[in-house]
């Protein structure tokens, strides 16, 4: 098993090679010009070929590239040209805030989706089938803004139990560290009111970002279920009298997800997709608005460093979901 | 940053649905909460737009600063200045006493200091000094006292004397890191003497800071009884979650660019109500005068009296806006009041194309207009030109755009749009500021001259007034040069803004000028 | 006689489809003796499955019984709730033997963790008795290295392997019945042979009675005690299976027995073909094929005549002549 994460991690350097040479080449394929932007309102074309010269973009595009693969190498990802930090530095403050938020997403759409999903393939064409079927339908076309808007006139408008906006409340301070993620810092360092805020500001953003997740999974779920009540060895099971719970929740899930543990996977790179969302409407502090807005201001250093962690995402969660596949089921653990 | 995008202004009057409901969420006591965006990074030497006057107003002090609506320009650090005759040389006297954050004294170093930083550092703010200005005639003859020496006359330059905010020398020095002028710490940290301080380490860009109010401010705080303590700046980047949070008592302020239709039902609330005041901000549809069709004088003319400009002040905007038929905003100095401009008249339209049409223009060729998609109110302009012209035979395009992309393209007049559409903000209160940098075809190449109109009458007219110090004499000069712009019909001038701020009734003592959009806090008073 | 173990009374099992109503089995009856071997014999879509689908009480979605009993140690099954068979019956008084060994175990799941799972539910002790308990079944068995095996999956079993575990499992409850079937189809033929003579030593063994499904005289002949033919789902002929396979006495029986004197499967001798349950002919199923059907078949209520000391056949040929009846 090491060996073939081992294998499958060094796979994963000449893909994030590649896209960083396609976004690199897409990158000043649009015509927006950075120095424009940095140079400012008024600025005069002397100026802007100034600023030029000093952030490099006036030099071919292959030496650029190679510049800043040399620094990428020294886990250096330069410097946003707009906020004058690090993009190293942005991007670790912001990345926890997203982390939470998907994490949040996706134990609500799994911890969720997975009994719903059993529970509509257990009750195959009965009632609760259908609701979930409609439900998880309209969970997948349903727009996030859309929602996410309903959300926040119900519960933070009409009922007053949610907040409305933001990470914390206003008049509160973040702990300041040593993890960036805001609910393990607060837990850490006792301060429960902390935890507390926190806790509440997330419910309306995950409960959104999860939703599409949610009906996925419990497609996927369900259809898997469905098929494996059909094998031979669950007619076994319930002839020898296995207590009916266990049936279905053990022996009959475990052989079903192997679908929607491969969902798993390819929802946590579309959750962080669906954060850009999410992340506006809600005002989250995390690298999806963060993204926005480097694309709207044509921030090269960090659209090329969102792209490659994004990337590193998806490599990682798709060997964890190789890994988890092969957790699951003994036979591809043999093969592999 | 303008955030009127399609999906707020769609869902929005679902909004209403919630304006029944009374504010939620308890204000925390002395705490104000600020919606409206952050600069992107801290350093005014760095950045200069609308954000950072924002955050700048309050942190940091200038020589001068323009109070009031219309603005007018008042001593501030400084007690008050001298210019020479010939306009290039000019002494400033500081006023003593003044403190920074950190408790040292105000000097002129420090003036000399950030002068300088600002035209080492080249970003947005040099850009009114860098023609005119080198490094070393900047001097500080002792320590109350900052003398300039120009290279050439520049009549604008004591309106952009409130761009440079003063830094605290030292603390900046004792943070440069490889001879970066110290940009990188500035761009996360706060070395002012503003009203307001900074809050170490509550930093987020872009997304969340605090300040709190700084006792020691050279001012004083006894013109106002009750200020606000702590200042929250807490990005929303959706208009809708902006408004939804001030109608719910968890944001008191928002920006000023409320899209119209959500004025009503702010004021009908109890919480909340919406600051409306005339700007100095126009709204114009450019054209391509190096390009046909739009460099014949009878399609331009065609064109502006083609939209309707009634119709889209009153009816998509709801009136939020004054009617400006000039390049120059209307409450400003150097507007001929003797220029009527153009009306929306379609059989004035119809004449002036069947005109051009004999002059040899094919008027059938279709013309493209560039909108910012992001900015609705572009689209919405666009939209109703495009049914207008349709009816007398215009075929109009609408491309969406973004601003990064269209100012990028205005490097040359061939790359320059048709025609697109932008806002003209206060950079700095002077004539130069719309017609001189909009129509000398010195600035061409900029996107604020992406008309590329060429006129040596008015090149000249623009060079004159530029060299004088006097705002008698040069007045005379912009008045004239707008008056044949307005002739020749360069651009389509629609309006002026009124900017829209949601405020919560919390807050009292609102001051509005149109440099940095009313966001000085030192005058709010907080009940609560 | 001894009480019998098992009793199945004119059962009726009908499914309600989308083109009407399918009566899969109309009327099976036959009688299992304590520590016997009971074959019941049919070609495929007699109803063999739908069989032991009711005794175990798992019929399918839309099944429902239309009549008769299961008298299961003097209670009636189809009495029992669906809780009470799953805690009472199936899996503890009555364990399974499947057909096809490769499908039957779950494939992610530990041969242990599924063995085990039964006796936590149905048998009292730790799980240390119940493991050495196990490990005893499966050397029983003649399982190599059964102490190992608990910790394998079951694709690292071959098929005789796997139908060995399934055997030592349905042991492993001490149950009263064992239910097969066809657990040696899967099989190749060396194996089979070797599975028959073990089922046959474990039941002299532990006295259990076993229900055992084929559609193999051959097997049948080698393996059972007692045999039940049913064509169509109808039981056409019962008794012991020596008697029965020496001198058959119904029609079907006796076509299936002479064309295939070797006693092999097929029945290709017999005109015509098994009717779908949805459009079986009334009364006598194998009237329309029977070379000595009589204008009164179809209209014959099912009903088994003792025709010889332990033998019980359904048909016309065996029910007393009426007083009144015409030629």
């Amino acid at each position: 098993m090491a060996g073939f994460i081992l294998r499958r991690a060094l796979l994963v350097l000449p893909s994030l090679l590649g896209l960083l040479v396609v976004c690199f080449l897409l990158i000043r394929m649009v015509p927006a010009d950075p120095a424009v932007a940095l140079a400012g309102d008024n600025a005069t074309p002397a100026q802007i070929e100034a600023i030029r010269r000093s952030y490099g973009l006036d030099q071919p595009i292959h030496v650029q590239f190679l510049r800043y693969l040399e620094g990428v190498a020294r886990l250096d990802f330069g410097q946003s040209q707009f906020s004058s930090r690090p993009v190293a530095e942005d991007i670790a403050q912001r990345l926890p805030a997203t982390l939470e938020l998907t994490m949040a997403a996706l134990l609500i759409s799994v911890g969720l989706g997975v009994p719903l999903g059993v529970l509509a393939a257990v009750n195959h064409n009965r009632w609760p089938d259908f609701v979930l079927r409609v439900v998880s339908v309209a969970g997948v076309a349903v727009a996030a803004f859309w929602l996410a808007i309903m959300l926040q006139i119900v519960f933070a408008m009409q009922l007053g139990w949610l907040p409305l906006r933001g990470q914390l409340s206003a008049g509160l301070t973040p702990p300041p560290g040593p993890t960036g993620f805001l609910l393990l810092d607060s837990l850490l360092a006792g301060r429960f009111d902390l935890l507390a805020d926190a806790l509440r500001h997330l419910v309306l953003p995950a409960v959104t970002l999860s939703l599409g997740g949610l009906a996925t999974i419990t497609r996927f779920t369900r259809a898997g279920v469905l098929d494996t009540l059909q094998k031979d060895f669950v007619f076994y099971e319930r002839a020898s009298g296995y207590a009916p719970r266990r049936l279905v929740w053990i022996y009959v899930l475990r052989n079903s997800v192997a679908a929607t543990v491969t969902q798993i996977g390819l929802l946590f790179g579309g959750l962080i997709a669906g954060a850009v969302v999410v992340e506006s409407i809600y005002d989250w502090p995390g690298i999806g608005s963060y993204t926005v807005q480097a694309i709207l201001t044509a921030d090269s250093k960090v659209m090329l460093a969102v792209t490659l962690l994004v990337g590193l995402i998806y490599a990682v969660v798709n060997i964890l979901t190789d890994v988890a596949h092969a957790l699951i089921d003994p036979r591809l653990r043999d093969r592999a | 940053m303008l955030n009127l995008t399609r999906r707020g202004c769609m869902v929005l009057p679902l909004a209403t649905l919630a304006g029944a409901s009374l504010p939620v969420q308890a204000a925390t006591p002395g705490l104000m909460v600020r919606s409206d965006g952050q600069p992107q990074n801290l350093d005014p030497h760095q950045v200069f737009d609308v954000p950072m006057m924002g955050y700048a107003l309050n942190t940091y002090d200038g020589l001068y600063r323009y109070q009031n609506n219309p603005p007018i320009l008042e001593p501030w650090l400084a007690t008050g200045h001298t210019a020479s005759e010939d306009g290039l040389d000019w002494e400033f006297k500081l006023r003593s006493g003044v403190t920074f954050h950190d408790g040292s004294p105000l000097t002129s170093a420090d003036v000399v200091y950030s002068f300088r930083r600002v035209l080492a550092l080249g970003k947005a703010p040099a850009s009114a000094f860098l023609p005119i200005l080198k490094r070393d005639n900047i001097t500080a003859p002792d320590p109350l006292t900052v003398r300039f020496r120009l290279d050439r006359p520049y009549g604008p330059f004591l309106a952009a004397i409130p761009i440079v905010a003063i830094v605290n020398a030292k603390l900046v020095q004792a943070n440069e890191k490889g001879g970066d002028n110290g940009a990188a710490w500035l761009a996360g940290n706060e070395a002012g003497s503003g009203a307001y301080s900074f809050v170490p380490g509550t930093l987020t860009p872009n997304e969340r800071l605090d300040m709190q109010r700084f006792e020691g401010h050279f001012k004083g705080w006894s013109d106002n009884p009750s200020p606000v303590a702590r200042v929250a700046m807490r990005t929303a980047r959706e208009t809708s979650t902006g408004v939804l949070g001030l109608m719910n008592g968890s944001i008191d302020w928002t920006d000023s660019y409320l899209p119209t239709d959500q004025v009503e039902q702010i004021q009908s609330s109890r919480v909340a109500r919406v600051e409306r005041h005339s700007s100095l901000r126009t709204f114009v549809i450019r054209m391509n005068n190096a390009r046909a069709p739009f460099n014949n004088l009878n399609f331009r003319k065609a064109m502006a009296h083609a939209f309707n400009y009634d119709g889209f002040i009153k009816e998509i905007l709801k009136g939020y806006a004054d009617r400006n038929a000039g390049p120059m905003p209307n409450p400003l100095w150097g507007v001929p009041k003797d220029a009527a401009g153009f009306d929306y008249d379609l059989g004035k339209a119809r004449n002036f194309l069947r005109a051009a049409q004999a002059e040899g223009v094919n008027i059938r060729q279709p013309v493209r207009i560039h909108i910012q998609s992001q900015l609705e109110q572009t689209n919405q302009a666009a939209q109703l030109f495009q049914s207008d012209l349709q009816s007398i035979g215009v075929n109009l395009r609408i491309v969406a755009d973004t601003w990064a992309n269209i100012v990028t393209s205005t490097g040359s007049a061939e790359t320059s749009p048709d025609m697109w559409i932008h806002w003209v903000s206060t950079y700095f209160v002077d004539p130069e500021n719309w017609v001189g940098q909009m129509y000398d075809s010195q600035f061409h190449g900029t996107w604020k001259a992406s008309s590329w109109y060429k006129n040596p009458e008015v090149d000249a007219l623009l060079g004159r007034a530029r060299g004088l110090v006097k705002q008698e004499e040069r007045a005379p000069l912009y008045e004239e040069a707008t008056r044949r712009v307005m002739a020749d019909c360069a651009d389509i001038w629609v309006y002026n803004t009124v900017e829209l701020r949601g405020v919560s009734n919390r807050l009292s003592g609102y001051r509005f000028c149109p440099a940095g959009g009313g966001s000085e806090l030192r005058w709010l008073q907080l009940k609560g | 006689m001894a009480a019998p173990v098992l009793e199945v009374q004119a059962l009726r099992v009908a499914i309600r489809g989308d083109e009407g109503l399918a009566r899969i089995l109309d009327h099976v009856a036959f009688r299992l003796e304590t520590g016997r071997i009971l074959g019941v014999v049919g070609e495929s879509g007699c109803g063999k499955s739908t069989l032991i689908r009711a005794i175990l009480g798992i019929l399918p979605r839309g099944a429902q019984i239309g009549g008769g009993r299961v008298m299961f140690e003097g209670e009636d099954l189809l009495a029992f709730s669906e809780a009470e068979l799953n805690r009472q019956v199936r899996g503890s008084r009555i364990s399974f033997i499947p057909q096809d060994p490769y499908l039957a175990l779950n494939p992610v799941f530990t041969v242990g963790a599924q063995l085990l799972e039964t006796m936590r539910r149905h048998r009292p002790g730790t799980r240390q008795d119940h493991r050495a308990e196990l490990v005893r079944l499966l050397r029983r068995v003649q399982l190599p290295d059964a102490e190992a095996a608990l910790d394998r999956y079951p694709h690292q079993f071959s098929g005789g392997q796997r139908q060995r575990l399934l055997i030592a499992a349905a042991l492993a409850c001490a149950p009263r019945l064992v239910v097969a079937d066809e657990p040696t189809t899967a099989l190749d033929v060396t194996t089979q042979q070797q599975i028959l003579l073990l089922l046959r030593e474990l039941v002299e063994e532990t006295g259990v009675s076993m229900l055992f499904v084929t559609h193999d005289l051959g097997v049948v002949a080698e393996l059972c005690d007692d045999l039940c033919v049913i064509y169509a789902g109808q039981s056409v002929e019962t008794g012991p299976a020596r008697a029965v396979l020496n001198s058959p006495m119904h029609p079907y029986t006796r076509a299936l027995l002479a064309c295939h004197p070797d006693r092999s499967e097929g029945f290709t001798g017999i005109p015509g073909a098994v009717p779908l349950p949805l459009r079986a002919p009334p009364g006598c199923r194998f009237a329309p094929r029977c070379p000595e059907a009589r204008q009164a078949c179809p209209a014959r209520t099912s009903h088994p005549r003792a025709a010889a000391p332990g033998r019980a056949v359904d048909c016309i040929l065996y029910d007393p002549v009426p007083v009144e009846a015409v030629p």
